[in-house]
């Protein structure tokens, strides 16, 4: 084989792999453990709660979950699996409050979002307190 | 106090808030001064280091800013300094082969220590910098280092149209020498002096340095909102090439543009256009030997999955003869012409694949010129993940050589293998 057919068999490679490498789209966000479903929010959604999740939010999710909540961050262009858009109140109604907190707490699919947990940077009542503002985008 | 020491004082103290981050348990950050400065990913900026995606291109443009971050934050402890370390060491084992071969030759060594700090300055970050420096071979050099005066126009944080002054890469946004995943230098960079930094000198490739312009540049994008929309990313500056003597410079800098877009969240396409400068005996009609030579590429990128394929086409409309070899009684200028196409398999997504901590790559270099024998490279890397900001890789490359503007002319093989550890 010389040099030129390397080249283009060296191209054609990825179109000939890439339907048999699956899709990461196909994925599902895991499902907290029980006792995280059942629980409800103990925080109380004040004003000083929202304005201190709103604060939270716009410093560490927004680049991703998008100042509106939509999903469409700057920093998803490259994602396959995007972030859950915030602002689909059908979807919204679906999901518990305690899957949103065990989401923030542990981080979502490693191995096909970015989505890390946050249980060691903030405090309970500072995640509770984001799932009442992740809420609010779909009123 | 000497610089060494001065340099070693620094890398230990970035070393020693380094090492406490990697010694503490790792979640999928990593750690060097971005990802420290805004609490994202490695992998958020770059598809693998330091080869950046659509949002590190975005981010890098905007002079180190999301459009969302309201303000930057004020320095608060070590993890928000905007310092990084980097430690690469080598080895490399290069064998002759064919015709004129003389034997084989190989090194371990530290390659590079290098420190690397940018961040936007300031509130509104109105101001961004960006600095390398770099210890090898015994000197400390600079590598990239820019200022970059960002929004002249347009929204805050959206980088649409910005001034960045200094020495940097010259190149497409999506395809330089300093975004390397393999770690051999291109053609396009080496013989035709684009996509970046020059090499210079050294037997083996390690040895070379990198060359960076100076200039100034007027850049921008303009980011579609949407996924699947267009987004379009532009520059266009005057340099001046760095290491010629004043022999050498012309009576006005060179020129350079660049434009590309990216489309339907797969596909990119740039195209490249740079004056150059170089030394020309052969000209009769150029006053002092001096020469401007036009030059200029296409490339195209295509993220399918988990590969990432890239092609490109350069060319260089002459490159005089110095007075080596058989060009020193040609009476005209030839023509370079160089071939390039790189696949990189990064299985991020795949879900059937456990172990997701490793890359591999291809890629086949080709280049031509006008009564020479060509010469080709092709080269094969596999790297792995022992951290997210430590990796081990190694590259197999064949090449097929023909004296082609001060490339090897000797066919040979080469494995070089690295360790990379950045904090």
């Amino acid at each position: 084989m010389n040099a030129i057919h390397a080249g283009i068999a060296l191209l054609f490679t990825p179109l000939v792999l890439w339907p048999a490498t699956g899709s990461a789209t196909d994925r599902k966000t895991p499902t907290a453990p029980h006792e995280f479903l059942t629980k409800t929010n103990p925080v109380a959604a004040t004003a000083d709660t929202l304005q201190e999740a709103k604060s939270l939010y716009e410093n560490r999710c927004s680049k991703c979950h998008g100042t509106s909540g939509n999903g469409k961050g700057s920093a998803t262009k490259d994602l396959d699996v995007k972030p859950r858009n915030y602002t689909d109140k059908a979807l919204m109604e679906t999901i518990p409050d305690g899957q949103l907190f065990w989401i923030i707490c542990y981080g979502s699919d490693p191995e096909a979002t970015e989505m890390a947990g946050y249980k060691k940077k903030l405090s309970e009542e500072q995640m509770w307190s984001l799932v009442h503002y992740i809420r609010s985008f779909a009123r | 106090m000497p610089r060494y020491v001065l340099l070693l004082t620094i890398l230990l103290s970035i070393l020693t808030s380094g090492l406490v981050e990697l010694l503490a348990p790792q979640e999928a950050e990593a750690i060097p001064a971005f990802s420290r400065q805004t609490g994202e990913s490695c992998s958020t900026c770059h598809v693998a280091y330091p080869k950046l995606n659509q949002t590190g291109q975005n981010f890098r443009t905007n002079g180190f800013r999301f459009p969302e971050d309201k303000e930057w934050q004020d320095v608060q402890d070590l993890k928000h300094v905007p310092l990084s370390a980097e430690i690469e060491v080598e080895a490399e084992y290069t064998k002759t082969r064919g015709a004129g071969a003389s034997g084989q030759e190989s090194l371990l060594k530290i390659d590079e220590v290098e420190l690397l700090a940018g961040a936007p300055l300031g509130k509104e970050g109105r101001f961004s910098g960006y600095g390398v420096l770099s210890f090898a071979e015994g000197d400390v050099s600079v590598g990239q280092a820019y200022g970059q005066v960002n929004d002249l126009l347009g929204e805050k944080g959206h980088g649409l149209l910005n001034v960045k002054v200094g020495q940097f890469d010259i190149a497409l946004p999506f395809l330089s020498s300093t975004q390397r995943v393999i770690k051999q230098r291109y053609f396009a960079q080496e013989a035709l002096g684009i996509l970046g930094a020059r090499r210079q000198g050294g037997s083996t490739e390690s040895e070379a340095v990198e060359l960076y312009n100076t200039g100034v540049e007027i850049n921008g994008q303009l980011v579609a909102k949407e996924a699947d929309g267009i987004t379009h990313r532009y520059a266009i500056g005057l340099y001046q090439p760095k290491s010629l003597v004043n022999g050498n410079h012309l009576g006005f800098p060179g020129l350079y543009a660049t434009y590309s877009i990216h489309f339907w969240e797969r596909f990119t396409i740039g195209a490249i256009y740079k004056r150059d400068v170089v030394n020309s005996a052969l000209d009769p009609f150029t006053p002092e030997g001096k020469k401007g030579v036009d030059k200029w590429g296409v490339a195209a990128e295509v993220k399918l999955g988990p590969f990432l394929a890239t092609a490109g086409y350069f060319r260089s409309d002459g490159l005089p003869s110095t007075g080596d070899g058989a060009l020193s009684n040609a009476t005209h200028n030839r023509a370079l012409q160089n071939y390039m196409a790189e696949v990189l398999f990064i299985p991020h997504d795949i879900p059937f694949i456990p172990n997701k901590k490793f890359v591999l790559g291809g890629r086949f270099d080709h280049i031509d010129q006008e009564l020479a024998q060509s010469s080709s490279r092709t080269t094969f890397m596999g790297r792995y993940y022992i951290l997210p900001s430590v990796f081990v890789q190694a590259e197999w490359r064949v090449h097929d050589g023909g004296s082609v503007a001060g490339t090897s002319g000797q066919d040979s093989y080469a494995a070089r293998g690295f360790l990379v550890a950045a904090f």
